[in-house]
């Protein structure tokens, strides 16, 4: 016979377990935010769940499972980042050039320019665009200050501006 | 073709707005047309992808598997006879979101935030003995989001009530009696979004400043500035300044500072600025040696501006500059702000964090491998490696109450923070146990 303490954490098992499932699609939406890619992004949501799933017991409240799940899983993106992330110095990246040849579009712009962020900064960018959740909504999702936020949003945006014009300009240079 | 001209932020923000919008849409089209659950089938890992990280995938997914498809009984919590915990080993200790906050009050104890209580500590961070509640019990269960501590008897707190819906309600609640009795009166409304900064310069006179979320654009809004004068029973609306950042600090009755955006790209919006009319209007500072920096330059707040008294202040900005190594620029001044003068260190490394407080006589710069210090406002430094702090993660925040003792907050992961204290002047740091000191003495 299980004890009643056995038998409460089963329970609380399978309440994590229906709210975890439920939230897959919302996580990979999530994770797709933060990464760009709907691949990785599978990759981060099992790394997550399988991470959650061990760390089960450290949940106190199942009904908080949503936000406690998607803190890991932007913590599992964050760090996918920084893996794949190559240090770049934001003053004069490389020109963005498409398969063909030609000056990449906006989004191929974008895409170059963002993979060159810190992973910090991509992922509030991914939070605020993607999501459109506000500085406060971010903080409590990823457990850290608000003025943290702002702040890595805000550099994130210097850093994109400063990437994108020195592309450009190193564009028109080429051009000429 | 892409236009031949410097983007501005308007154009930045509807760029990012259209791509993230396409990202949504890969997503959408992947989440439709991906394999059934994987919490309900293992899957084979995508054989174009052929890295380490397919292998992660499929540990992952072999691991849920288990986990969740056998059967219930073995879901039980680990037996004892687990792996041994050597007691000689350093002590790990978790990263915590509650851990949120930490200053050094006006009367120059350390405090942090932890767990919804007010822990401070007179001994630079040794002995953490004076634990006091940080809300109401109508407010248990709030998140707080600003802390403003006077001394141990009075301290004001910002509290959200669901911090992950839109429409949160803030409350802003002080105490006269170190926690024992509270008044709560609700943030105006233009506040309710936005990140909020306390500044008391006495139990009775203080100032508020919120930053209105701007629905449209990832830009900040209007920092609006407000001001009691009944010890935070009621709150009137000043002024608005700007789109400058949320670090505040009130330097007497009428004058309070504001630190601009914590990084900016030289030229682009003021760095700090300053009310001499209690928040009704606000000007920028200016500051030797910055209007001169290219404008590919990125500068940061590095610290404050903190004020001793109504004259006494410092601030300090890390500047990444074309050409230039990296450098830590001081700024002190001795005439209430209307002046001030510059000392560069020159740190030849770029920095990754750095303190964001730094009171006393000790000043402090830090990225994740180095620290370099000054007890002489910054005219001499020493510099070394400090041990104990994890290598590769930011320090957040680090302060010293004396030249020996002092804490520092490392953002060890999205998990949140960790505090470690130093006893010999930051080139030693060990974890601090705050869960202990909560424990019933």
């Amino acid at each position: 016979m299980l004890s009643m303490a056995t038998e409460a954490g089963l329970e609380a098992d399978d309440a994590v377990r229906r709210l975890l499932v439920a939230g897959l699609p919302q996580a990979r939406r999530l994770a797709t935010y933060m990464l760009r890619d709907p691949h990785d992004a599978e990759d981060a949501v099992q790394e997550a769940a399988a991470l959650a799933w061990s760390r089960r017991r450290d949940l106190r409240d199942p009904q908080a499972v949503e936000a406690w799940f998607s803190r890991i899983l932007t913590n599992v993106c964050r760090k996918q980042l920084e893996r794949s992330h190559k240090s770049a110095h934001v003053v004069a990246p490389e020109p963005i050039v498409d398969p063909n040849g030609e000056i990449a579009t906006e989004r191929d712009e974008l895409d170059g320019a963002i993979a060159q962020l810190r992973p910090d900064e991509q992922v509030v960018l991914g939070l605020r665009y993607g999501r459109d959740m506000t500085v406060s909504q971010i903080a409590a999702l990823a457990g850290i200050p608000e003025g943290t936020v702002k702040s890595r949003l805000h550099s994130a945006h210097e850093h994109l501006r400063a990437i994108i014009d020195a592309g450009r300009r190193r564009e028109s240079e080429t051009v000429r | 073709m892409k236009p031949n001209r410097s983007i501005n932020q308007e154009e930045l923000e509807a760029s990012l707005h259209r791509y993230y919008g396409e990202v949504g849409s890969r997503a959408e089209w992947f989440i439709e047309t991906r394999d059934p659950d994987l919490f309900t089938s293992a899957r084979q890992p995508r054989a174009w992808r052929g890295s380490a990280r397919g292998l992660v995938a499929l540990a992952a997914t072999v691991a849920i598997a288990a986990a969740v498809l056998v059967p219930r009984f073995a879901m039980s919590p680990s037996a004892p006879g687990g792996p041994s915990t050597d007691s000689s080993a350093p002590v790990k200790i978790a990263p915590d979101p509650s851990l949120s906050e930490a200053g050094i009050s006006r009367s120059g104890e350390l405090w942090v935030s932890y767990k919804q209580k007010l822990l401070l500590s007179s001994d630079g961070g040794h002995n953490w003995s004076t634990v006091l509640p940080l809300t109401s019990d109508a407010h248990a269960g709030d998140t707080v989001t600003a802390v403003y501590v006077l001394d141990s008897d009075h301290f004001w707190t910002a509290l959200a009530a669901r911090v992950l819906s839109p429409a949160a309600t803030v409350t802003l609640s002080g105490t006269a009696n170190g926690g024992a009795n509270w008044i709560d009166t609700v943030a105006p409304a233009q506040c309710e979004a936005g990140p909020i900064s306390l500044s008391f310069l006495d139990p009775i006179r203080g100032f508020m400043v919120c930053q209105q979320e701007n629905a449209n654009s990832a830009s900040q809004g209007q920092s609006l500035v407000f001001q009691t004068r009944d010890g935070g029973k009621s709150w009137a609306r000043q002024g608005a300044c700007g789109t400058s950042g949320m670090l505040m600090t009130a330097s007497d009755n009428t004058t309070l500072w504001l630190a601009g955006q914590p990084a900016v790209a030289a030229g682009t919006y003021p760095l700090v600025l300053v009310s001499h009319d209690e928040g009704q209007s606000c000007s920028p500072v200016a500051l030797p040696g910055v209007d001169s920096l290219p404008s590919a330059s990125i500068v940061r707040i590095a610290l404050g501006p903190v004020f001793s008294d109504s004259k006494n202040g410092r601030l300090a900005l890390a500047v990444e500059s074309p050409m230039q190594p990296p450098a830590i620029w001081f700024y002190n001044t001795a005439d209430g702000g209307a002046t001030w003068s510059r000392i560069t260190h020159t740190t030849g490394y770029i920095a990754d964090s750095f303190s964001n407080s730094a009171y006393g006589t000790r000043l402090v710069t830090v990225s994740v491998r180095h620290m370099a210090v000054s007890d002489d406002d910054g005219r001499t430094w020493t510099e070394f490696d400090p041990t104990g702090l994890p290598s590769d993660k930011p320090l957040s925040w680090v302060a010293f109450s004396s030249v020996g003792r002092g804490v520092a907050l490392v953002l060890e992961d999205y998990n949140g923070l960790v505090l470690y204290s130093t006893g010999d002047g930051g080139r030693s740091w060990s974890t601090v146990d705050l869960a202990s000191a909560l424990l019933p003495k």
